[in-house]
Formats: C-alpha cells, structure tokens, sequence
C-alpha cells in the first residue's frame, strides 16, 4: 500500500512540477544564469528519501524497480527515434569525425584523471575501474535542457551555434548510451547486477537482436489505422516486455530500446506521430527519475561531495581541452571567437546523464553492494547537481560574440 | 459568402474530410501546416532527443483546411460532413472549426467557390 501511495505521491509532484519547471528561474536579466531543468527534483528526492521524510524509504524503491525499467525504457526508445538517417545526414560526415575523436579524448582524459584521483582513496578496490569507467561514460552526457533555455532567450543570431552544441550533446549521449551498454555486458557486479550472468558477447548479441527485433514488431503494430489511446498502450505494452526481457537477460534496457527506436525512425512513416507520442510524458517521467534517484542519494561523507567537485572540475577540463581540438572544426564563424572551446558549452550533464545515473544504481543494486560503487553513484548525482549550476556559465562564455 | 476554417489535430483524417468536402461540392480548399501554442512552447525544451527537436520538420503540425464557400446551405452542409467524418469535434480531440464572413473576393469565379 505504501508502495503505491508513494509512486502516486511521486505522480502527482511530478505532474504538477513539470508545468513549473523548466523555465527561467528569474525574469530579470540577472537571473539569466539560473534556470529551472528539472534538476532540482533530485534535491526533493533527496528529501522525500530515507534521509530525511522517509516517504520513499528503501522497501518502496525496491517495488519501485519495475516501474524504472519500464521508464528506461521509454526514455531509449525516445533517444533511439531521434536516430532518422534523413535527419543525421543534415551534418557532414567529417562533422560525426570531430564528434567521435572529441569523444574518444574526452573519455580518455576522464579516466586518466579519475584514476590517478580515486587511486589515492580507494588504492586496491577490485571496482576502480568500474568505477572510472562508468564516470567517464557519463562524462560524455550533455543536458539539453539548459541548453535549449539558454539559447531560447539568446538572439536569433545565436540559433546555428545552438543546433550545432545540440547536435554535439545528441551524438554524445548516444554514443554514452551504447558504451554503458557495453559496459553492463562486460561487468557484472559481485553480488549485485540483475538478470542472467551471460557471456559479455551473448549479452551484446541479445541487445542487438532484442532491440531490433522489438522495432520490427512497433514497425508492423503501427501500420495498421490506430487512434493514439491505443498507439500508447501498444508503446507501454511493447516497453514493459522489452524492459522485462532486458531484465532478465541483464541486459541495458537503455541500449535495446536505442535500436527499437533508432529501426523504427528509419523504417517507418509514422516515426514523427510517434516521437510526439513518446514526448508527451517526457517531463513527468524525467522528474519521476530525478525524485528517484534523489531518494536513492546518500551523501554519507564530505568525501562524496569532494569528489564530484573534483568530477565536475575535471571534466569542464577535459571537455574544454577535447572541444579545443576537434569541436573547432565542426564550427567555424568568426562572429564568435570562443567558438573553439565549444566543449564547455556542453557542462550540462542532466537528461541522459540522470538516466544513467538510476541505470547504474537498478545495475548495481543488491543486499550489499561495494562501497566504491555506491559512493560513484553519489558522486555523479552530485556533480549532475553542479554541473547543471555551471552550464549557464558555460555557455554564455563560448557564445560571446565579438 | 464565408470563409471554412478546420484546424485538425489529427492528420490521419486529412484525405478523408477532403474526399467527403469534395463528395459534397466543395469545389476546392488549401491545406496549411500549423502549430499549436503549447505544443510550440513545450517541443522548444528537449530533454532526451534533442537532435529530433532542433531540425525542422519535427514539430507537430496541424492542418489548417481552408475554403471559401458562397452558398450557405453548402456550408451547412460541410459543417456537418466535417463533424461526420472526425467522428464528431465536440469532443475537443479533432480540432476547432469555424467560419468567418468574407466581403470582399479577389481571384478565382464562382464556379470555384461551390455555387
């Protein structure tokens, strides 16, 4: 009973804050920094959690897992129909080049960074590269959030810097998506994780098969004359099976639904009604995700807070390092002469990252799971919060114009 | 003589409320692609598929059915095909239909406009 009273509690907040959320937190010009994402209902999460109301105490996250696989998703297949060949052959291809090298070194420069850092508290723990690996991954995550509230109040003049960070972020989160996926196949926590312990190439193989699969099917489901009650009810239906065979088979019910979606964006007439469909609950699950994942925060020790700080501070490093590289050259206009450090146009690290952040934790999740990882989960909710504080910051210096 | 403005929220029964227009009399109508307010201001901020939302083309666009019809009783007519075919707009799902009075017609003949 409490178990529903708490996920109604958690409906109805987060029905009521979406309307809210997500705007100018100021109207003045000086609160042109502050917006509204959505963020901060990990801090309501927080404080409906154990460590303070105790509405969302560890019994109802528990129950509650099901429901967040199903919003995983939900929220792949959302990423996935975003992935129209027509659509991502607007961008050249030495564009995607950029992309991919600015990625590769910004994961690179993460990892290097966060093990020399963790090394130093956690020198022995069999987890560090986990660890690292998962906070690299989701270094590459951007909100867009911030983005699109920024921009929307910059001049028109900054519209194509603006498509071309969300073009950026997009191709990124995508990419972090796939490597979490790879990741969840090649890990399996000791005496945590979910699912069947599979070979990592037989999970990967089930991704594949099972997202495309599962796309074929939405494919040949919508063909047919359906109102929207009904194509909404064939999506949660189609979602819950793929979310529960995801589960079973330990696999990223992130990833599967990537492709489901990503199959039917290509081979479907219908993927733009579908696309809209799947957005009309964009909001509320997302704050339902934030809230949740709050709940699950514990910042035990300042050592938590330390490292996200350190997190965020490397980073912004590393994605102005990596933007200076490559992103330069995927845009070019002397009106704007930060252009070159586009990458801390990108500080953002909610949407996708939040996303990942309760994947990591459903994954890892058991009676007693290790130490390092539940303090890797702290930390990237933590650095979530900063860097969503940070991104107006970000942008407003790489869009400077002359 | 009036002016029959449908705006249509679902598209899929676009061909068929033209078909019926034309079984009718309705000689002729333009079709415009529109965007309703709050779908406008809520597709602005992305969250997960920001990529979809930037490129043009991925807003949810309405269609606008325009014509000009001369003859009342055509346009009686036309009101209740519409209702018919949408399987009735009162329920607020299939979109707003109005008609505004027009004074003045510069271009194509009567025989265009349904007499």
């Amino acid at each position: 009973m409490k178990t529903i009273a708490g996920i109604l509690f958690l409906a109805i907040l987060a029905l009521a804050g979406h309307r809210k959320s997500f705007v100018k937190l100021l109207p003045s010009r000086a609160g042109r920094f502050f917006f509204l994402t959505g963020t901060e209902f990990l801090l309501v999460g927080y404080l409906l959690g154990d460590s303070f109301l105790g509405v969302l105490d560890p019994a109802t996250l528990e129950r509650a897992r099901p429901f967040l696989i199903v919003g995983l998703g939900w929220i792949g297949l959302l990423a996935g129909i975003q992935l129209e060949g027509k659509a991502l052959r607007m961008f050249g291809r030495a564009s995607y080049l950029w992309i991919l090298l600015y990625g590769c070194f910004l994961l690179l420069f993460v990892s290097a960074g966060l093990h020399a850092l963790l090394r130093v508290w956690f020198p022995a723990d069999p987890h560090l590269g986990l660890a690292v690996s998962v906070l690299a991954v989701t270094a590459l995550c951007t909100g867009q959030t911030s983005m699109a509230l920024w921009m929307q109040q910059a001049s028109k003049q900054k519209r194509p810097l603006g498509i071309v960070l969300q073009f950026v972020a997009s191709i990124n989160d995508v990419i972090a998506i796939v490597l979490f996926g790879v990741l969840i196949g090649f890990h399996q926590p000791a005496g945590g994780g979910f699912g069947l312990s599979l070979p990592p190439l037989e999970k990967l193989a089930f991704s594949l098969l099972l997202g495309t699969l599962m796309g074929l099917l939405l494919l040949m489901l919508f063909r047919a004359r359906l109102g929207e009650a009904d194509k909404v009810l064939i999506v949660i239906g189609l979602v819950l099976f793929g979310g529960g065979a995801a589960y079973l088979l330990g696999v990223s019910p992130l990833l599967i639904h990537l492709i489901a979606g990503a199959v039917l964006a290509n081979f479907s007439l219908k993927s733009d009604e579908t696309f809209h469909l799947l957005m009309r609950i964009e909001r509320p699950l997302y704050l339902i995700f934030l809230m949740i994942a709050g709940a699950y925060l514990r910042i035990g020790a300042p050592l938590a807070v330390l490292l996200a700080l350190a997190y965020v501070a490397i980073r912004a490093l590393s994605q102005g390092a990596a933007g200076a590289m490559f992103l330069g050259r995927v845009f070019r206009d002397p009106a704007y002469p930060r252009a070159h450090a586009l990458g801390w146009g990108l500080t953002s690290q909610a949407g996708i990252g939040a996303a990942l952040a309760v994947h990591f934790h459903l994954w890892i999740a058991g009676p007693s799971p290790p130490l390092l990882l539940n303090m890797t989960f702290s930390v990237l909710l933590l650095a979530i919060l900063f860097n969503e504080v940070l991104s107006p910051f970000g942008l407003a210096y790489v869009t400077k114009e002359t | 003589m009036w002016a029959l403005v449908y705006i249509l929220n679902e598209d899929r029964y676009l061909t068929e409320v033209l078909e019926a227009l034309l079984e009718i009399g309705v000689p002729g109508a333009s079709i415009l692609d529109s965007v309703g307010m709050l779908q406008f201001l809520s597709q602005e901020i992305p969250i997960f598929a920001g990529f979809r939302s930037i490129l043009k083309g991925s807003k949810p666009y309405n269609k606008i059915i325009l014509s000009v019809i001369r003859d009342q009783e055509l346009l009686q007519q036309a009101l209740a095909t519409i209702d018919l075919t949408v399987g009735g707009i009162e329920n607020g799902k299939r979109g707003i239909l109005f008609t505004l009075p027009v004074e003045h017609l510069i271009g194509p003949g009567p025989e265009t406009l349904g007499d």
